[in-house]
């Protein structure tokens, strides 16, 4: 098991914080916003841990609080101006949310050191980033610590979505998604429940920001710019997002090509770009949607009773 | 109940309302007639909150509720029955009720059996994707969501809109029995000769504007209301 965690460890970890980003960006989606701020929130998270660490030595689950509260309280107000947007108008006020995030990090230090008086004082190091010293992970049942943590993250979440989806949250959220003028008719407060998904997207994205500090052991800006935002908005659209296994899903799968593909070399980024390509014109309703693993399964055992391949699709029907 | 006053309404640089007054007393069905664009909808949609009015007051127990937001709306018991159902067509029949009791606070289960009895179509499809009835169960499921809030005051917009004329009846028999029941409704029709049947008191809108009202018995017969909205042939 451990030798398993020698080769695979950092990919494994890896794909755990990538499973952690998609479902937060599913909570969002699952109310009809087309927010792209994650990456931003995990900056947040991924700075909160490697600051508290290096000048308080704070245990990583005290960051990790802190991170959440952050994210939320910061979400609010910000949601309050940028959710009264919608769809593609709506991406591009959450990348330009991202991007304040960079420059934040970036110059944070000027504005800390005009304020503190203190001209050597260095919190952000720009983009330079902070690296945090090495530690050698704790190992329980042949699985390292920082991978314990990122599961019980990981399991969380999908508990709390689950529940989530089968409360009337789930069906509220749904209904703004569908149809919003519909849903403002029925009593629903559009712009609160909006705002709830919003806050709750952040704090998962900034918790896994937190939570890959540790592993990711250099933090810098450039980890979270516009191409980490679409990369975990590809997660959870390659994934589908009608059940929380979608994103974990897709997250997984995208998480590993790079690492199946490599026998491709050179060619392995096109490789990749086809492979989620496809799958977003054959299967729109992604890799993980139930209803396409039901058809298939029901076809599949048509297909081996009688020998040949089913003519009719089951009826698509949730139980 | 509620009262509009001089009700003036833009969409952009159109206006859809100029000056509309209206009044619907407490256990009454007042219809409100007129052609395509007359305006009918955007009545509704002021009073529900989806629109703001840019002039005039929005009344309701003696509430100016013009430019609510349509939540509060909705908590002050005004439902309404949208134009063109507007049903969630992903989420189950079940799903979608439940949803309608959104703004109520307490249990809501012996309602939800009361309208599977009122509407047994929508008891045998209750699992069922709302998108996948037909365009009466959607209607009926429609108002079975409105119902299920306990509305003080029932809006509905063209409920007999797109519909065969069997179903049509249906959907009349069931304003019937709400008006026997003593629910308070603004009926807004194309069908007025239907409409005019079932209202006691009627209001015809003409390129946003009230051209005439009258108890529905009087417009029925009013030679000029039956040569613009209900047809020579039937004089
Ligand atoms: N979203 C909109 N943007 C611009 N103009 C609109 C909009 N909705 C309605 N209008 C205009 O406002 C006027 C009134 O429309 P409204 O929908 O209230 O009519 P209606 O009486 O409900 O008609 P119908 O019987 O066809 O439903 C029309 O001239 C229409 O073109
Ligand atoms: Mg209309």
């Amino acid at each position: 098991m451990l030798d398993a965690f020698v080769v695979y460890g950092a990919a494994i970890n890896f794909a755990l914080i990538n499973i952690a980003l998609a479902l937060s960006i599913s909570v969002t989606l699952s109310a009809g916003l087309l927010s792209l701020s994650n990456a931003g929130f995990m900056a947040i998270g991924a700075y909160t841990t490697a600051i508290l660490a290096t000048k308080t030595g704070a245990p990583l689950w005290l960051s990790l609080a802190v991170a959440m509260v952050a994210a939320i309280a910061l979400a609010i107000p910000l949601g309050a101006v940028v959710l009264r947007l919608r769809d593609v108008y709506l991406a591009i006020a959450t990348i330009g949310f991202g991007e304040i995030v960079r420059i934040i990090i970036l110059n944070g230090d000027k504005l800390l050191r005009g304020a503190s008086g203190d001209s050597r004082l260095i919190v952000f190091n720009g983009a330079e980033g902070i690296t945090l010293p090495y530690r050698d992970p704790g190992v329980l049942l042949g699985i390292p610590d920082t991978t314990w943590v990122l599961l019980a993250y990981v399991a969380a979440l999908v508990y709390f979505l689950a529940s989530m989806r089968r409360s009337r949250f789930g069906r509220i959220w749904a209904s703004i998604r569908l149809d919003e003028s519909a849903a403002a008719t029925m009593g629903i407060n559009v712009v609160s429940y909006k705002l709830l998904a919003f806050a709750i997207g952040a704090a998962m994205a900034a918790g896994a920001g937190a939570l890959s500090a540790p592993i990711i052991r250099v933090i810098d800006p450039n980890n979270y710019m516009f191409g980490r935002a679409v990369e975990i908005l590809a997660f959870a659209i390659l994934g589908g997002t009608a059940h929380w296994s979608g994103p974990i899903i897709g997250a997984a799968v995208l998480s590993s090509l790079p690492e199946t593909l490599r026998f491709l070399k050179d060619q392995r980024d096109i490789a990749n770009g086809l492979i989620i390509m496809a799958s977003i014109i054959w299967l729109p309703r992604g890799i993980g949607d139930p209803s396409f693993w039901r058809t298939t399964v029901a076809r599949a055992r048509v297909w081996l009773v009688s020998g040949a391949p089913a003519s009719h699709e089951p009826a698509e029907r949730d139980p | 109940m509620l009262v509009l006053r001089d009700l003036h309404v833009r969409y952009g640089a159109i206006a859809a309302l100029h000056g509309v007054s209206l009044q619907v007393e407490s256990g009454t069905v007042v219809a409100l007639v007129g052609a395509n664009g007359a305006g009918k909808s955007t009545t509704l949609n002021t009073i529900s909150g989806l629109l703001r009015p840019q002039r005039g007051t929005i009344t309701f127990d003696g509430e100016d509720i013009a430019g609510w937001r349509p939540d509060r709306v909705v908590s002050r018991g005004i439902v309404q029955v949208p134009e063109g159902r507007q049903v969630l067509g992903p989420l189950t029949v079940e799903e979608n009720l439940r949803l309608g009791a959104y703004s109520r606070s307490g249990s809501i289960e012996a309602d939800l059996q009361a309208v599977y009895r009122q509407f047994p179509r929508l008891d045998e499809r209750r699992q069922q994707p709302s998108g996948s009835l037909s365009g009466g169960e959607q209607q009926m499921l429609a108002i079975g969501r409105a119902l299920i809030a306990r509305p003080r005051l029932l809006m509905m917009d063209e409920p007999s809109l797109g519909l065969a004329p069997l179903i049509v009846q249906d959907v009349f028999r069931i304003i019937e029995t709400l008006k026997e029941q003593r629910t308070t409704i603004l009926l807004v029709e194309q069908n007025a000769r239907k409409a005019l049947q079932i209202a006691d008191y009627a209001y015809v809108i003409e390129g946003g504007m009230i051209v005439r009202e009258g108890p529905a018995a009087a417009l029925r017969d009013d030679p000029a209301i039956v040569e613009a909205y209900l047809g020579r042939h039937r004089a």
